[in-house]
């Protein structure tokens, strides 16, 4: 006979006290892939100090760093509508926010193009600038994926007042990719 | 129930057991530094470098007995004075230290870490590396070394003579010696254990390391005075080693002419089917002939087990002019060459995976009666 | 069952991910295969494997708006497959850690045999990867044997609450460790690796196909680990019952808590150090490879910044352990706790700033030697700490010497020759001769055999009752204490000589002057294998037919002892109150936890 975890549950926490939980299980794991980045942007400079490549499309670069900001803006409304149980705010504001990230990604491909032409893997430069947005294209690609369980999980309305952590959660998780592009970007395209 | 915190402490005080326990700490301390006075722990030393390292050794070590031996006396007394038989009646006087028993603690230890970081820590770095500049010294003119280390033989070359070997490192005493190391391969480790020097050698970086001889010998004598790679680096790491040797000052000079004298062997050609067998990452000839024009195999026996060789042949020492080359195929195999008629000259051969001295030698072709 | 369908998982996940590199490889017109479908396919099968073995059933479910299965099975089923119960994925993680134990233990025998003369028996390359795959084995043990058997089963036991905070990433954690072992057992017949655990570049670039099964392993490894550690942290720092601050909580919650946070951030570099390693080898990248203008030394800045703080999750559980045992069975309060406390925390804070002690003669700049020397010397206060805590508590104790206490005392003697050593290889004059030789081998031996291993058999048998419901046979315990302890002195004290007279690391064949002490520790590491068969027996044995345990066996104090044993489901029947200082010993009255009083008939309370 099965034994449930409700009483796991009910006596042990409540709502408000799970919440704060998963708030701190949500920045321990950011803490962490931070340290990812970090091994990797470090890397960048101990292999070639500020030096970076003569043939970077900055304006791709910018317009691509420019979407996926706006794509962040998206994501908040996402998680206010969710929090407030507007419903169709929600899914417009995700879905938004999916079109943004896949359009980042896109343009991530086009900059993988012209990078191959100019600085391949086999090159110093090449290895650190696919290496790096590769990395953190993996994980906005991880992010679009996780919005997009939310809009299907979330379309018959479970998420509202009562029940928004799973799209706190991504969201959060969806901004941190985002700031960890504001350290990449300047990494590789900015510094001299 | 009285809920403070921290119960009101006992004030530390100096009973039997912590008597008996002074005793024994000073009891093991010095049956300990005796020890170490009498009884030779280090190999023998046979550069400058040696002795910094091994001074540095002994002090730590010196220091080291006092910390281990405190932590054995509080051991030892406890089981003996304060074991229960069986499960204990009563519980343990409830001490739980103050703040000033941390303090004091934290005191004494972080005064010894810190006597450590200048002493032999500083002050054994500063040394060496006052060693290791020696030879900026218009008198003392370091004696410059070149290693190369591949996978899995060294290769030394002394450029001021010209003189490259894979056979032993000589060395003369009482001067500074300057090794510049690389690598063409993967990581390797320069090491000589009676000198106490270690730098490893890394592909795209020429590393340095200095050290003056203070006295001869040889590997067959000592074990120590070889050179042996201290990074892991694959099949035959366990045997990539060089044996030292350190002598006077003449002796090296007639060594080093020797080595330049030694030059191209000769040899007579004696048929047209040649055997030559790699092992140990070396050939068992230095020199090959064949008679000139006429057709002939080389049979390689190959009894290095997955490592591969092939035999080449060329005229210049760069290779830029090559006669011949074999398939290369990995050991234990032996396959035949047949290699067409070579004009009469002189030539080399080499493995060209392994391009060292003792994979090279001389490749003679001559014009022979009645051919 | 559901190890059968994670299997079955683990193969369509390998064929999809295979199967989907070789596509993308068809369509770009390159050759189809080598190491990159091997990669996807390996990282698909882990995913399938989860997902067969209860993942789906139990979490994933619910990211996609279905209802999961909410119930925690009961029953022997319930340890082979995907179960939430903190106590159930303790068992699961001692378990096979225990037989990753052995088979690393089978091949240091191995290592020894072949060591016992100074020829080699085996071929260079056989004895590489058989010397590679103990040290990453042992590593793996090392790294996550305590923290996931012990600190899973008794943190939250010994906090007062329910289960961890995050159950179901909990059960996931235990479940990426067999597709670990599975790949690091697979690499040796797909070309092996011959680079030890360490996987120095260039020669992990270049060598045989199975240094990818290993990047790979190491990768999932490592999210088991960084999930493991999150996991404890918000535990720890949530979930405690009432009355429980952090100045209350038993010292072993303390190490977890230190461990945790080092393995939550640090590990990335493990995993990102490797994952370069994996693309130089197949993407062409050139981060490690001179002749592109890479460096190999960067590799070891960005290995040893893991690899030297993993040492510290390695022991810092070990002395948490320690100090808990000797605490309960010296009978006397913990002495300067708060000195232990700031022990752990000032080894993190050092741990992640002194990784470049491993690479003095790497070739790197000699303006990085002394701070980093200085850096090293100075974990040696902190340590002093956790040795002040230990020597204050046993003093003056009432010394119980049973066998978790005999191998608790074994852990002080062990570590503090482990720790002695470590300044030899910190300094960086002695260590130009030490370093890669034997000296460093009996070195991390001493401290993470000596220290953790030990103490994990004095947390193996101090909870064994809790565990299990039984008690172990005394006498055989104590055999294993004292044979083990002997046994280890005579196997690694040798081979310190060794190394400073010149015995080098990671070779099969060396000079004749060195027998002597390798065919003594050879014969002794053959005595100290035996009795891992001597304790395996006991402890197996006793779990079936030994004496039913009683609750509280020890009569110790922290809240674990206060329930059944093995403990019911939800681990307490009343959520416990504390009321003071985990080690209430000698001192009439005081009290850690809130006596339950069952109310009278006559409807008295207290």
């Amino acid at each position: 006979m099965a034994a449930t975890t409700e009483h796991l549950r009910h006596e042990a926490e409540s709502p408000a006290e799970r919440l704060r939980t998963n708030r701190l299980g949500l920045w321990l794991f950011i803490a962490s892939e931070s340290f990812l980045f970090a091994a990797l942007i470090s890397a960048r400079y101990y292999l070639l100090g500020t030096e970076r490549s003569e043939h970077l499309n900055q304006p791709l670069g910018f317009l691509i760093s420019l979407v996926l900001l706006t794509s962040s803006l998206f994501a908040y409304r996402a998680e206010t509508a969710a929090r407030f149980g507007d419903q169709r705010g929600f899914r417009r504001a995700t879905a938004t926010t999916i079109a943004l990230g896949l359009l980042f990604m896109v343009g991530v491909v086009l900059e993988w193009r012209e990078g191959l032409a100019f600085f391949p893997p086999s090159t110093l430069y090449g290895s650190a600038f696919f290496t790096l947005v590769g990395f953190h294209a993996f994980h906005v690609f991880t992010g679009i994926v996780a919005l997009a369980l939310l809009l299907w999980a979330g379309r018959d309305g479970r998420f509202g007042p009562e029940n928004h952590w799973p799209v706190e959660g991504v969201i959060k998780y969806w901004h941190f990719v985002d700031v960890a592009w504001v350290f990449i970007f300047p990494t590789l395209y900015l510094v001299k | 129930m009285d809920e403070t915190e921290t119960p009101p402490n006992r004030r530390p005080r100096i009973g039997r057991e912590e008597i008996w326990a002074a005793i024994v700490w000073l009891a093991l301390t010095v049956a300990g530094e005796v020890v170490l006075w009498n009884v030779p722990l280090l190999p023998a030393r046979y550069a400058d470098t040696a002795h910094i390292s091994d001074d540095a050794f002994l002090v730590l070590t010196r220091l080291a007995i006092p910390v281990f031996a405190f932590v054995l006396t509080v051991l030892i007394v406890s089981l003996l004075r304060f074991r229960s038989r069986g499960e204990p009646a009563e519980d343990g006087e409830p001490i739980r230290g103050t703040p000033r028993t941390i303090a004091t603690w934290l005191g004494i230890t972080g005064s010894l870490a810190v006597l450590l970081i200048f002493y032999p820590g500083i002050y054994g770095v500063l040394e060496l590396q006052h060693a290791h500049s020696a030879g900026t010294q218009p008198e003392d003119e370091p004696l410059i070394v070149e290693v190369e280390a591949a996978r899995w033989a060294w290769t030394v070359t002394y450029p001021d003579a010209g003189i490259t070997t894979g056979e032993e490192l000589v060395l003369p005493v009482d001067r500074t010696v300057r090794f510049e190391v690389t690598s063409v391969d993967v990581l390797h480790s320069f090491w000589i254990p009676a000198f106490r020097a270690k730098i490893d050698a890394v592909p795209g970086l020429t590393t340095v390391t200095t050290v003056r001889p203070e006295r001869t010998g040889s590997y067959e004598d000592d074990p120590a005075l070889r050179l042996q790679c201290a990074e892991l680096c694959g099949l035959a790491h366990s045997r990539m080693m060089l044996p030292v040797r350190v002598v006077e000052q003449p002796a090296f000079d007639a060594w080093l002419l020797e080595q330049g004298a030694a030059g191209m062997p000769t040899c007579e050609p004696s048929g047209t089917e040649l055997r030559i067998v790699a092992q140990n990452i070396a050939f068992d000839l230095k020199c090959l002939a064949v008679p000139a024009d006429t057709p002939f195999t080389i049979e390689l026996v190959n009894n290095d087990a997955g490592v591969p060789h092939n035999l080449s042949i060329a005229e210049d020492p760069e290779w830029t002019k090559v006669l011949f080359t074999g398939e290369t195929f990995e050991g234990v195999e032996t396959r035949v060459y047949e290699v067409p008629g070579l004009p009469a000259g002189v030539y080399r051969f080499r493995c060209d995976v392994h391009p060292i001295p003792a994979m090279s030698g001389t490749f003679v072709v001559k014009e022979v009666e009645g051919s | 069952m559901a190890i059968l369908k994670g299997v079955l998982g683990a193969a369509v996940g390998y064929a999809l991910g295979f199967a989907l590199v070789a596509a993308v490889q068809l369509a770009m017109g390159n050759p189809v295969g080598g190491a990159a479908p091997v990669v996807i396919g390996s990282v698909l099968a882990t995913a399938g494997w989860l997902l067969g073995v209860g993942l789906w059933r139990a979490w994933a479910r619910e990211w996609f708006g279905l209802e999961p299965d909410r119930e925690t099975p009961t029953g022997p089923g319930r340890y082979f497959r995907f179960t939430t119960d903190h106590k159930v994925i303790g068992i699961q993680y001692l378990v096979t850690f225990v037989i990753v134990f052995g088979l690393a233990g089978l091949l240091a025998m191995v290592v020894r045999w072949e060591l016992l003369t100074p020829a080699a028996d085996l071929g260079g390359d056989a004895y590489n990867q058989v010397m590679s795959l103990h040290g990453i084995l042992m590593v793996a043990v090392a790294v996550a044997a305590v923290l996931g058997g012990l600190g899973n089963y008794c943190v939250p036991l010994m906090i007062g609450a329910r289960d961890m905070a995050f159950p179901r990433l909990n059960a996931l954690s235990y479940w990426l460790v067999p597709p670990v072992a599975a790949l690091l057992l697979t690499a040796p017949f797909v070309g092996g690796w011959d680079s030890g655990w360490t996987a120095y570049p260039p020669l992990s670039v270049v060598n045989g196909g199975g240094q990818v099964l290993f990047v790979v392993a190491i990768v999932i490894f490592g999210l088991s680990s960084i999930l493991g550690g999150l996991n404890a942290i918000a535990t720890i720092l949530r979930m405690r019952a009432p009355g429980m601050t952090l100045m209350r909580m038993p010292i072993f919650v303390w190490s977890v808590l230190a461990a945790s946070i080092i393995s939550l951030l640090f590990t990335q570099f493990f995993a990102a150090s490797l994952i370069l390693v994996l693309l130089d080898r197949v993407a062409g990248t050139t981060f490690f490879e001179a002749a592109g203008g890479g460096s190999p030394l960067l590799y070891q800045h960005l290995f040893w910044f893991y690899s030297h703080p993993a040492v510290y999750v390695m022991i810092l559980p070990g002395f948490g352990i320690t100090l808990e045992v000797l605490a309960h069975f010296s009978r006397k309060p913990l002495f300067a706790y708060k000195g232990a406390v700031a022990g752990f925390l000032g080894i993190v804070g050092l741990s992640g700033i002194v990784w470049a002690h491993h690479m003095f003669t790497s070739g790197m700049a000699h303006f990085m030697n002394i701070p980093f020397m200085a850096l090293t010397e100075l974990i040696s206060i902190p340590t002093g700490l956790v040795f002040l805590s230990a020597l204050g508590t046993i003093w003056r104790g009432r010394l119980w010497l049973r066998t978790p206490m005999l191998f608790a005392l074994a852990v002080l003697f062990n570590f503090a020759i482990g720790g002695v050593t470590g300044i030899y290889l910190a300094d960086v004059a002695t260590d130009l001769h030490l370093q890669d030789t034997y000296f460093v081998v009996a070195h991390f031996h001493y401290t993470i055999v000596g220290g953790e291993i030990f103490a994990l058999m004095a947390g193996i048998y101090y909870w064994y009752p809790k565990i299990t419901g039984r008690m172990y046979r005394e006498g055989l315990g104590r055999l294993h204490a004292v044979w083990m302890f002997l046994a280890f002195q005579l196997v690694f004290l040798p081979l310190f000589v060794a190394g400073i007279h010149g015995m080098n690391r990671r070779i099969n064949e060396y000079v004749e002057p060195l027998q002597g002490y390798n065919t003594f520790s050879s014969v002794a590491a053959f005595a100290l294998g035996a009795v891992f068969l001597v304790a395996l027996g006991n402890l197996a044995w006793s779990w079936a037919r030994g004496p039913v345990a009683e609750a509280n066996p020890w009569r110790a104090s922290t809240l674990e002892w206060t329930t059944s044993s093995p403990p019911p489901l939800h681990n307490f029947e009343r959520t416990p109150e504390v009321v003071g200082d985990p080690y209430p010993y000698g001192e009439p009255g005081a009290a850690h936890v809130r006596p339950v009083v069952v109310p009278t008939i006559a409807g008295g309370s207290e």
